[in-house]
Protein backbone atom coordinates (compact mmCIF):
# COMPACT_ATOMS: atom_id res chain seq x y z
CA UNK A 1 0.00 0.00 0.00
CA UNK A 2 2.59 2.36 1.16
CA UNK A 3 4.68 1.21 -2.46
CA UNK A 4 1.73 2.44 -4.05
CA UNK A 5 1.44 5.58 -2.67
CA UNK A 6 4.77 6.62 -3.19
CA UNK A 7 4.36 5.39 -6.80
CA UNK A 8 1.64 7.90 -6.66
CA UNK A 9 3.45 11.01 -5.55
CA UNK A 10 6.43 10.06 -8.06
CA UNK A 11 4.09 10.35 -10.99
CA UNK A 12 2.40 13.40 -9.61
CA UNK A 13 5.56 14.73 -9.30
CA UNK A 14 6.83 13.30 -12.84
CA UNK A 15 3.57 15.18 -14.35
CA UNK A 16 3.40 18.39 -12.46
CA UNK A 17 7.16 18.52 -13.74
CA UNK A 18 6.19 18.05 -17.21
CA UNK A 19 3.42 20.53 -17.24
CA UNK A 20 5.60 22.56 -15.87
CA UNK A 21 8.35 22.60 -18.14
CA UNK A 22 5.72 22.93 -21.17
CA UNK A 23 4.50 26.00 -19.39
CA UNK A 24 7.66 27.82 -19.03
CA UNK A 25 8.29 26.62 -22.66
CA UNK A 26 4.61 27.71 -24.02
CA UNK A 27 5.08 30.82 -21.88
CA UNK A 28 8.19 31.69 -23.29
CA UNK A 29 6.86 31.44 -26.49
CA UNK A 30 3.84 33.69 -25.77
CA UNK A 31 6.09 36.43 -24.30
CA UNK A 32 8.67 36.19 -27.12
CA UNK A 33 5.29 36.03 -29.53
CA UNK A 34 4.48 39.51 -27.93
CA UNK A 35 7.77 40.78 -28.18
CA UNK A 36 8.37 40.34 -31.74
CA UNK A 37 4.61 42.60 -32.52
CA UNK A 38 6.00 45.50 -30.48
CA UNK A 39 9.86 45.09 -32.65
CA UNK A 40 7.30 44.82 -35.45
CA UNK A 41 5.38 48.19 -34.71
CA UNK A 42 8.53 50.26 -34.07
CA UNK A 43 10.85 48.87 -37.45
CA UNK A 44 7.27 50.15 -39.00
CA UNK A 45 7.87 53.55 -37.54
CA UNK A 46 11.15 53.41 -38.35
CA UNK A 47 10.17 52.57 -41.90
CA UNK A 48 8.15 55.37 -42.22
CA UNK A 49 11.17 57.83 -41.12
CA UNK A 50 12.87 55.82 -44.13
CA UNK A 51 10.53 56.13 -46.64
CA UNK A 52 10.64 60.06 -45.65
CA UNK A 53 14.37 60.32 -45.80
CA UNK A 54 14.18 58.41 -49.26
CA UNK A 55 11.80 60.76 -50.37
CA UNK A 56 14.23 63.42 -49.75
CA UNK A 57 17.08 61.47 -51.78
CA UNK A 58 19.01 59.76 -48.82
CA UNK A 59 17.92 56.83 -49.79
CA UNK A 60 19.57 54.02 -47.42
CA UNK A 61 19.65 50.02 -48.13
CA UNK A 62 18.02 47.96 -45.67
CA UNK A 63 20.36 45.41 -43.51
CA UNK A 64 19.26 41.48 -44.44
CA UNK A 65 17.52 40.03 -41.71
CA UNK A 66 19.14 38.77 -38.59
CA UNK A 67 17.92 35.44 -36.87
CA UNK A 68 15.37 36.41 -34.98
CA UNK A 69 14.33 40.00 -36.21
CA UNK A 70 11.20 40.00 -37.65
CA UNK A 71 10.87 40.40 -41.04
CA UNK A 72 7.33 40.21 -42.41
CA UNK A 73 3.52 40.24 -41.45
CA UNK A 74 1.28 37.46 -42.54
CA UNK A 75 -2.17 37.28 -43.25
CA UNK A 76 -4.69 34.66 -44.13
CA UNK A 77 -8.11 36.15 -43.91
CA UNK A 78 -9.63 32.54 -44.37
CA UNK A 79 -8.07 31.11 -41.17
CA UNK A 80 -7.99 34.32 -39.56
CA UNK A 81 -4.24 34.10 -39.04
CA UNK A 82 -2.34 37.40 -38.47
CA UNK A 83 1.11 36.89 -37.44
CA UNK A 84 4.59 38.48 -37.42
CA UNK A 85 6.97 36.62 -39.52
CA UNK A 86 10.59 36.18 -37.89
CA UNK A 87 13.72 35.78 -39.40
CA UNK A 88 15.29 31.35 -39.03
CA UNK A 89 13.04 28.23 -38.76
CA UNK A 90 15.01 27.17 -35.74
CA UNK A 91 12.61 25.69 -32.37
CA UNK A 92 13.29 29.14 -30.96
CA UNK A 93 12.03 31.13 -33.65
CA UNK A 94 8.82 28.67 -34.34
CA UNK A 95 7.80 28.45 -30.79
CA UNK A 96 7.32 32.46 -31.23
CA UNK A 97 6.43 32.79 -34.66
CA UNK A 98 6.53 31.72 -38.81
CA UNK A 99 9.60 31.61 -39.33
CA UNK A 100 11.14 32.84 -42.46
CA UNK A 101 13.34 30.36 -43.86
CA UNK A 102 17.01 31.86 -44.60
CA UNK A 103 18.82 32.24 -47.69
CA UNK A 104 14.87 32.36 -49.50
CA UNK A 105 13.70 35.34 -50.65
CA UNK A 106 11.72 37.79 -48.43
CA UNK A 107 8.04 37.58 -49.74
CA UNK A 108 7.35 39.72 -52.73
CA UNK A 109 11.06 39.94 -53.97
CA UNK A 110 11.85 37.45 -56.96
CA UNK A 111 12.41 34.65 -55.74
CA UNK A 112 11.13 32.01 -53.80
CA UNK A 113 9.62 33.26 -50.11
CA UNK A 114 9.55 30.04 -47.63
CA UNK A 115 7.82 30.59 -44.67
CA UNK A 116 7.59 27.58 -42.15
CA UNK A 117 5.67 27.59 -38.54
CA UNK A 118 4.53 24.25 -36.21
CA UNK A 119 1.53 22.27 -36.95
CA UNK A 120 0.60 22.65 -33.49
CA UNK A 121 0.71 26.58 -33.28
CA UNK A 122 0.74 29.06 -35.87
CA UNK A 123 0.33 26.82 -38.70
CA UNK A 124 -2.63 24.70 -36.74
CA UNK A 125 -5.60 25.44 -39.83
CA UNK A 126 -2.87 25.48 -42.66
CA UNK A 127 -4.48 22.23 -44.12
CA UNK A 128 -8.20 23.98 -44.47
CA UNK A 129 -6.31 26.64 -46.80
CA UNK A 130 -7.07 25.60 -50.40
CA UNK A 131 -6.02 26.58 -54.09
CA UNK A 132 -7.51 30.02 -54.19
CA UNK A 133 -7.75 31.45 -51.20
CA UNK A 134 -5.45 34.44 -50.70
CA UNK A 135 -2.50 35.48 -48.27
CA UNK A 136 -1.29 38.79 -47.84
CA UNK A 137 2.07 39.66 -46.76
CA UNK A 138 3.68 42.97 -45.28
CA UNK A 139 7.35 43.64 -45.97
CA UNK A 140 9.63 46.55 -44.76
CA UNK A 141 9.28 48.03 -48.72
CA UNK A 142 6.32 45.68 -50.41
CA UNK A 143 2.65 44.55 -49.54
CA UNK A 144 1.71 41.84 -51.15
CA UNK A 145 -1.26 39.33 -52.25
CA UNK A 146 -0.98 36.37 -52.84
CA UNK A 147 -3.39 33.71 -54.25
CA UNK A 148 -2.73 29.72 -53.36
CA UNK A 149 -2.08 27.96 -56.99
CA UNK A 150 -0.81 24.42 -55.34
CA UNK A 151 -1.34 22.28 -52.14
CA UNK A 152 0.90 18.94 -51.96
CA UNK A 153 1.88 16.65 -49.46
CA UNK A 154 5.81 15.08 -49.85
CA UNK A 155 7.40 13.44 -48.09
CA UNK A 156 9.71 15.30 -45.09
CA UNK A 157 12.63 13.90 -46.81
CA UNK A 158 11.73 15.35 -50.21
CA UNK A 159 13.32 18.05 -52.48
CA UNK A 160 9.92 20.35 -51.85
CA UNK A 161 11.55 23.59 -51.73
CA UNK A 162 12.51 25.41 -55.15
CA UNK A 163 14.50 28.30 -56.05
CA UNK A 164 12.35 30.52 -58.71
CA UNK A 165 13.27 33.51 -60.39
CA UNK A 166 9.51 35.04 -60.40
CA UNK A 167 8.12 36.04 -57.15
CA UNK A 168 6.87 33.04 -55.25
CA UNK A 169 5.68 32.21 -51.61
CA UNK A 170 5.36 28.85 -50.40
CA UNK A 171 4.45 27.74 -46.94
CA UNK A 172 5.44 24.96 -45.10
CA UNK A 173 4.01 22.97 -42.09
CA UNK A 174 4.32 19.19 -41.08
CA UNK A 175 1.75 16.91 -41.85
CA UNK A 176 -0.68 15.90 -40.65
CA UNK A 177 -1.91 18.80 -39.07
CA UNK A 178 -2.52 17.17 -35.44
CA UNK A 179 -1.52 17.63 -31.93
CA UNK A 180 0.55 14.47 -31.45
CA UNK A 181 2.07 11.82 -33.05
CA UNK A 182 5.18 11.61 -36.24
CA UNK A 183 4.89 14.03 -39.03
CA UNK A 184 6.37 11.78 -41.51
CA UNK A 185 4.57 14.10 -44.09
CA UNK A 186 5.15 17.98 -45.21
CA UNK A 187 2.39 19.50 -46.25
CA UNK A 188 3.44 22.48 -48.95
CA UNK A 189 1.38 25.54 -50.08
CA UNK A 190 2.75 27.71 -53.02
CA UNK A 191 1.42 30.92 -53.91
CA UNK A 192 1.66 33.53 -56.71
CA UNK A 193 1.45 37.28 -56.25
CA UNK A 194 -2.20 39.04 -57.75
CA UNK A 195 -1.43 40.86 -60.70
CA UNK B 1 80.18 62.47 23.02
CA UNK B 2 83.37 61.50 23.84
CA UNK B 3 82.30 57.61 22.69
CA UNK B 4 80.46 59.07 19.59
CA UNK B 5 84.12 60.71 18.87
CA UNK B 6 85.50 57.67 19.16
CA UNK B 7 83.04 55.99 17.06
CA UNK B 8 83.40 58.36 14.60
CA UNK B 9 87.15 58.06 14.82
CA UNK B 10 87.38 54.47 14.15
CA UNK B 11 84.92 54.69 11.74
CA UNK B 12 87.16 56.97 9.16
CA UNK B 13 90.52 55.15 10.21
CA UNK B 14 89.01 52.25 9.24
CA UNK B 15 87.94 54.16 5.46
CA UNK B 16 91.49 55.43 5.10
CA UNK B 17 93.15 52.60 5.66
CA UNK B 18 91.30 49.89 3.70
CA UNK B 19 92.47 51.17 0.56
CA UNK B 20 95.99 50.69 1.73
CA UNK B 21 95.35 47.66 2.99
CA UNK B 22 93.15 46.46 -0.21
CA UNK B 23 90.79 45.10 2.95
CA UNK B 24 87.33 44.72 0.69
CA UNK B 25 84.05 45.14 2.01
CA UNK B 26 81.69 43.07 1.16
CA UNK B 27 77.71 42.17 1.68
CA UNK B 28 75.77 39.18 1.08
CA UNK B 29 74.46 39.49 -2.34
CA UNK B 30 71.53 36.85 -3.19
CA UNK B 31 71.60 34.98 -6.44
CA UNK B 32 69.65 35.94 -8.91
CA UNK B 33 66.43 33.81 -9.68
CA UNK B 34 66.84 31.71 -12.66
CA UNK B 35 63.88 33.63 -13.91
CA UNK B 36 65.91 33.01 -18.04
CA UNK B 37 65.12 29.45 -17.53
CA UNK B 38 62.01 29.22 -15.97
CA UNK B 39 60.67 31.02 -18.80
CA UNK B 40 62.51 29.16 -21.28
CA UNK B 41 60.46 26.32 -19.58
CA UNK B 42 57.52 27.76 -20.11
CA UNK B 43 58.22 28.36 -23.88
CA UNK B 44 58.86 24.92 -24.59
CA UNK B 45 56.11 23.63 -23.10
CA UNK B 46 53.35 26.16 -24.61
CA UNK B 47 55.29 25.61 -28.11
CA UNK B 48 55.11 21.53 -27.48
CA UNK B 49 51.33 22.48 -26.35
CA UNK B 50 50.99 24.35 -29.65
CA UNK B 51 51.90 21.97 -32.16
CA UNK B 52 50.10 18.99 -30.01
CA UNK B 53 46.44 21.07 -31.18
CA UNK B 54 48.15 21.95 -34.20
CA UNK B 55 48.60 17.98 -34.88
CA UNK B 56 45.02 17.33 -33.06
CA UNK B 57 43.58 20.26 -35.55
CA UNK B 58 45.47 18.86 -38.63
CA UNK B 59 43.81 15.50 -37.59
CA UNK B 60 40.10 16.65 -37.17
CA UNK B 61 40.27 19.04 -40.18
CA UNK B 62 41.59 15.59 -42.18
CA UNK B 63 39.14 13.58 -40.38
CA UNK B 64 35.83 15.98 -41.98
CA UNK B 65 37.57 16.23 -44.99
CA UNK B 66 37.29 12.49 -45.39
CA UNK B 67 34.05 12.26 -43.60
CA UNK B 68 32.98 15.18 -46.50
CA UNK B 69 34.64 13.10 -49.14
CA UNK B 70 33.05 9.59 -48.50
CA UNK B 71 29.53 11.29 -48.12
CA UNK B 72 30.34 12.58 -51.92
CA UNK B 73 29.08 16.24 -50.81
CA UNK B 74 30.31 19.39 -50.17
CA UNK B 75 28.29 21.06 -48.33
CA UNK B 76 29.13 21.68 -44.28
CA UNK B 77 28.39 18.50 -42.36
CA UNK B 78 26.13 20.44 -39.36
CA UNK B 79 23.47 21.72 -42.15
CA UNK B 80 23.51 18.38 -43.79
CA UNK B 81 23.51 16.30 -40.30
CA UNK B 82 19.83 18.62 -39.90
CA UNK B 83 18.77 18.04 -43.43
CA UNK B 84 18.91 14.27 -42.50
CA UNK B 85 17.27 14.70 -39.32
CA UNK B 86 14.09 16.86 -41.25
CA UNK B 87 15.44 19.92 -40.01
CA UNK B 88 16.67 22.20 -43.03
CA UNK B 89 17.69 25.56 -41.43
CA UNK B 90 18.62 27.54 -44.64
CA UNK B 91 17.36 27.44 -48.18
CA UNK B 92 18.61 25.95 -51.32
CA UNK B 93 17.45 24.23 -53.96
CA UNK B 94 15.85 21.26 -53.58
CA UNK B 95 15.97 21.32 -50.10
CA UNK B 96 13.53 19.60 -47.46
CA UNK B 97 10.73 21.69 -46.16
CA UNK B 98 11.96 22.48 -42.40
CA UNK B 99 10.80 20.53 -39.59
CA UNK B 100 7.83 22.02 -37.68
CA UNK B 101 6.30 19.37 -35.33
CA UNK B 102 7.02 19.80 -31.78
CA UNK B 103 7.25 17.66 -28.59
CA UNK B 104 5.59 20.20 -26.63
CA UNK B 105 1.89 18.99 -26.46
CA UNK B 106 3.22 14.99 -26.17
CA UNK B 107 4.81 17.10 -22.93
CA UNK B 108 1.50 18.23 -21.71
CA UNK B 109 -0.27 15.15 -22.30
CA UNK B 110 2.14 12.52 -20.38
CA UNK B 111 2.35 15.25 -17.80
CA UNK B 112 -1.52 15.16 -17.49
CA UNK B 113 -2.01 11.04 -17.52
CA UNK B 114 1.18 10.43 -14.88
CA UNK B 115 -0.81 13.23 -12.74
CA UNK B 116 -4.00 11.58 -13.27
CA UNK B 117 -2.48 7.98 -12.63
CA UNK B 118 -0.91 8.71 -9.58
CA UNK B 119 -4.01 10.22 -8.23
CA UNK B 120 -5.51 7.12 -8.80
CA UNK B 121 -2.80 5.39 -7.37
CA UNK B 122 -2.79 7.49 -4.18
CA UNK B 123 -6.83 7.40 -3.85
CA UNK B 124 -6.77 3.73 -4.59
CA UNK B 125 -4.79 2.99 -1.73
CA UNK B 126 -6.57 5.04 0.33
CA UNK B 127 -9.57 3.26 -0.19
CA UNK B 128 -8.47 0.29 0.33
CA UNK B 129 -7.13 1.24 4.08
CA UNK B 130 -10.53 2.80 4.78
Amino acid sequence: MARRRAAGIALIALGTLLLGSAGAVHGRALLREEGLRRAWDAAEARRAVRTARAALGSGERAAPPTIGEPVARLRIPRLGLDEIVVAGVGDDELLAAPGHLPGSALPGDSGNAVLSAHRDRHFSSLGALRIGDTITTETAHKSVVWVVRQRRVVHRAAPALRRSVAPTLTLTTCWPVRWFGPAPERLILTAEPVR
Amino acid sequence: MSHRSLVLGALGAVLCCSASLEAQFTTFVPPRRDTVTRDTLAVDSARTVTSADTAMRQSMTNMKAWVDSAANVGTPVSSRAQAQAGGTVEFRDGAPAPNTATPLPLLLLVGVGAIGVGIALIRGGGGGTA
